[in-house]
């Protein structure tokens, strides 16, 4: 897992489902790019962040990503003042 | 000069009491508190409350809580953007098992279960910000909602967006 930089809130751990490698993305920042970041290499076809994610797969045309990942999501919560339906 | 201290120093302390007088959270006992997120938060059936004379309409909390993921967070009087139908993501939110609550201690507690989408296409809106906890009353009652520690984005076919156990944490403590 990547480092994190002094003072920097720790983001969602991203997963890769092939290798396992894991990358920490930062607010805002794109899943596949933090892959990239951390040396994931599973991309068959040479793709990285958003060019990866727009990448239709040349083999099945589903678009099926060639390196999907598991994001691991955090959040607080508090009560609601008026409970609404 | 010692005048002039203790002078000084009397200020201080009645501008101290005159603090602690006007602060007027943290007044709940937390026992009564973790009382409530046990009863509320770790029951697995139905239950109403029925106040007494003059306190309202009785109210029933239906468990099992969904998960809802919002594109844009709401408040605490105001329902959030829910996360568009499709993809892998169904409006409603996804359940947080049979019991929601983990442990209670201190005025709070985390998620017992996980809970999880596996996309099947790109999501749009393309970015996460927020969640929200309702019950599964026939008409879903909404009871919990805050900020992702970091938004989510990009989220492609294949991609699994999971909230482990503990991931969701629900604090009370400032009752």
């Amino acid at each position: 897992m990547m480092p994190l930089e002094d003072g920097m809130q720790l983001g969602n751990i991203v997963e890769c489902k092939q290798c396992a490698k894991r990358a920490t993305v930062m607010d805002g920042g794109h899943v596949h790019e933090a892959l990239d970041d951390a040396g994931c290499t599973c991309c068959p076809h040479g793709h990285y962040g958003q060019e990866h994610v727009d990448h239709a797969d040349p083999v099945t045309g589903t678009g099926q990503p060639c390196r999907p990942v598991t994001i691991y999501a955090n959040a607080v919560v508090q009560l609601v003042q008026a409970p609404s339906a | 000069m010692l005048r002039a201290l203790r002078r000084y120093g009397s200020i201080i302390g009645a501008l101290f009491l005159l603090r602690s007088a006007l602060l007027l959270n943290n007044m709940t006992d937390q026992t009564f508190v973790n009382n409530l997120l046990n009863a509320i938060f770790k029951s697995s059936t139905s239950f109403t409350i029925t106040p007494g004379t003059g306190g309202g309409s009785a109210f029933t909390i239906t468990p099992p809580f969904h998960l809802r993921l919002m594109s844009t967070q709401g408040s605490n009087t105001a329902n959030g953007t829910e996360q568009a139908n499709g993809n892998g993501y169904t409006t409603g939110g996804t359940s947080l098992g049979t019991t929601f609550a983990g442990t209670v201690a201190s005025g709070a507690f985390s998620n017992a279960n996980s809970a999880s989408w596996t996309a099947t296409g790109t999501w749009s809106p393309a970015t996460q910000t927020s969640i929200e906890i309702w019950d599964t009353a026939g008409t879903p009652v909404r009871y919990l909602q805050g900020a992702l520690t970091s938004n989510i984005t990009g989220v492609a076919n294949g991609d699994t967006v999971t909230f482990a156990v503990g991931a969701i944490t629900v604090s009370a403590a400032a009752w």
